[in-house]
């Protein structure tokens, strides 16, 4: 009942149920990009705490396996928050204007 | 001697300028949502430099700098942890935190749940969380203060408690926010400079830095090793509680509140997110650079359990007067983020604990704000009190503690709150408890407190059946304080609750708006 039905042409869809869409949309993709963080974090404490011979790898003077990967954690978490911020600029806003 | 004479001009003068920012602050501050929200009129940009002055501690630039100095690569564990909570709040819990909740992450809790009992539950897990990490602050403080001005230890956390006072009790939010914002620029601004002079003495080749290091100190330091972090479980524990404890920090959580909506929360974050990521980028470079040019002994020798290895590479690098001015910024960091844990704990103590649990909600704006200024010079004193009582211990360590609480106390009952339609009451009041109480056990029973602090030798109690072994608790209490969450929401029921989902979803995208036209669904939601 609470189905949207693309490019209606009855009666619009109601507010409650737009918006019951839209916030779906909203967590998934939050739940897309927080489980995506957390492997990545996870993989690198996982590699940290069960593997630090590889982790240690020398790859050439003054650099090793985990100074290469530990600033990509970090970059990594910033580009993630920028492609949310960018997604929900463009899509959440809009939707919100909507259903506004 | 000089170099303190010029670390004591350059602490007066941003003394100076706090307190004057804090008297503009203190003639609009007349409502409880200038005194905990700044008014909502904070920009982005603003929030975003406040909760990176905020979030990075004494810890952040001196004790990281100190453990990757004395350790290499093992001091980053701490960095990146620090970061990558930053994502979940992000995505998560900023725009419901923004659009659901008034001051406090209890609002958001309790919003469809009965108000008294999640309230309550909400003050214990936040100022359980507060109370830990204000130790950690104070300690660092007074130990540093001692350190570079030759005050005695007791004298200097009074100091800095008695200004951190002034700022929360007559400038609230608006004065906070903006002594955040100028420490933050300050680190940045020391911090870029410190990294800079460093590398210029390495071609401005990061990699050419880490190949003296380990000329000098054997490859070791750029590898991973066991003394920072020690234990496999304990190093994965140590993560969970970073990353989910930052996203469940109140002092954070709070800075959604000053910004006008979510979309401005939103980008907050992001910016906040950058720029710690860049300091921690650059504090690695400054641990490296103190480790080659001023030498891990040297810095040892220093005492202060390696918190002096930035404000010792500044003398080195830069002379007396980038040394007095790294000290000055080191001090003020660790003055702006007391205050803003100071503020948290008054939002906790006079919103929740007061106007909901004590007043049922029915307080006078007045009165209100008369209590959050009780509340105010309440926790300034303990955290004096407890900043005396706790000399000596490690901050970072001692931080990395406060996060665990957090994880397990408020985290789960944050985000079921806000996703799971089945979650009650009684779930959310045991979440919140078990999180807490069992984190404080776990810790009582590890060697944090057992070895560290009460002198047992580990070989007398590593047997015994209560022994924890691990340092962090998060693994355990985190997964507890859901599976509680989760099992007592199945076997409760509340109408209400489950009802309001859907209302609080909504709330969720459009804010607290009036409604608009002639919508008969919406006009009943926001009713």
């Amino acid at each position: 009942m609470d189905r949207v039905i693309p490019g209606n042409a009855g009666p619009a869809p109601s507010g409650v149920a737009l918006a019951r869409k839209l916030a779906k949309t909203r967590l998934t993709v939050a739940l897309v990009l927080s489980v995506t963080m957390i492997v990545i974090y996870f993989g690198f404490m996982a590699l940290f705490a069960f593997d630090k011979p590889l982790l240690g790898t020398i790859l050439m003077p003054g650099l090793s396996l985990c100074i290469v990967l530990g600033p990509l954690v970090i970059i990594s978490s910033f580009v993630l928050c920028l492609v949310y911020v960018l997604w929900a600029n463009r899509v959440l806003d809009a939707g919100i204007r909507d259903l506004r | 001697m000089g170099s303190s004479t010029l670390s004591i001009g350059f602490f007066f003068a941003f003394m100076a300028l706090t307190l004057g920012i804090t008297y503009w602050a203190a003639r609009r501050t007349r409502t409880t949502e200038h005194f905990f929200a700044a008014g909502g009129q904070v920009t982005p940009w603003q929030n975003g430099w406040a909760l990176a002055g905020d979030f990075l501690s004494a810890a952040a630039l001196l004790g990281i700098a100190g453990i990757v100095t004395s350790n290499g690569f093992d001091g980053m564990i701490y960095s990146i942890g620090w970061l990558v909570g930053w994502p979940i709040i992000l995505f998560l819990i900023v725009e419901p935190l923004r659009n659901v909740g008034r001051f406090t992450f209890a609002d958001v809790v309790a919003y469809r749940l009965r108000q008294r009992p999640v309230r309550l539950a909400g003050a214990v897990g936040t100022l359980a969380v507060i109370l830990f990490y204000l130790i950690a602050q104070m300690v660092a403080t007074g130990s540093l203060i001692k350190l570079l001005f030759g005050l005695p230890y007791t004298w200097s956390v009074v100091v800095v408690g008695s200004v951190m006072l002034v700022y929360v009790l007559f400038g609230g939010m608006l004065a906070t926010t903006w002594v955040q914002v100028v420490k933050a620029a300050l680190l940045m601004g020391g911090g870029i400079l410190l990294a800079f002079l460093v590398l210029t003495h390495f071609d401005m080749n990061p990699l050419k830095l880490f190949a003296a290091a380990s000329e000098k100190y054997g490859t070791k330091v750029l590898q991973p090793g066991s003394k920072v972090v020690s234990g496999q479980w304990d190093a994965i524990s140590l993560g969970l509680g970073l990353m989910f404890g930052t996203a469940a920090m109140p002092h954070v959580l709070m800075r959604a509140y000053t910004v006008k909506d979510a979309k401005a929360a939103r980008l907050s974050i992001l910016y906040a997110t950058g720029l710690i990521g860049v300091f921690h980028l650059m504090v690695f470079i400054i641990g490296f650079g103190a480790m080659v040019l001023v030498g891990a002994d040297a810095v040892a020798k220093a005492g202060g359990g390696g918190n002096m290895a930035a404000p010792l590479l500044a003398l080195t690098v830069g002379g007396n007067a980038f040394f007095g001015f790294i000290c000055a910024v080191a001090f003020a960091t660790m003055l702006a983020v007391v205050a803003g844990l100071t503020l948290s704990g008054v939002a906790t103590l006079c919103h929740d604990v007061w106007t909901n649990v004590i007043r049922n909600g029915a307080a006078s704006e007045p009165e209100q704000l008369k209590v959050a200024r009780i509340a105010t010079v309440l926790i300034s004193i303990f955290a004096i009190m407890l900043g005396i009582a706790f000399e000596g211990q490690n901050v970072a360590f001692m931080a990395g503690l406060a996060f665990s609480i957090a994880c397990a106390a408020n985290f789960p009952s944050l985000v079921l709150s806000i996703t799971w339609r089945r979650f009650t009451t009684p779930a959310a009041v045991a979440s919140i408890l078990v999180g807490t109480l069992s984190s404080l056990v776990l810790i009582y029973l590890s060697p944090t407190i057992q070895v560290d602090i009460l002198g047992k030798p580990l070989t007398a109690i590593e047997h015994q059946w209560w022994f924890v072994s691990l340092r962090n608790p998060a693994i355990i209490s985190m997964p507890l304080s859901f599976a509680v969450a989760i099992l007592l929401s199945l076997v409760t029921r509340e109408k209400n609750a489950n009802l309001a989902f859907d209302e609080m979803q909504r709330r969720i995208l459009l804010g607290p708006v009036p409604p608009t036209t002639s919508e008969p669904a919406r006009a009943k939601s926001a009713a």
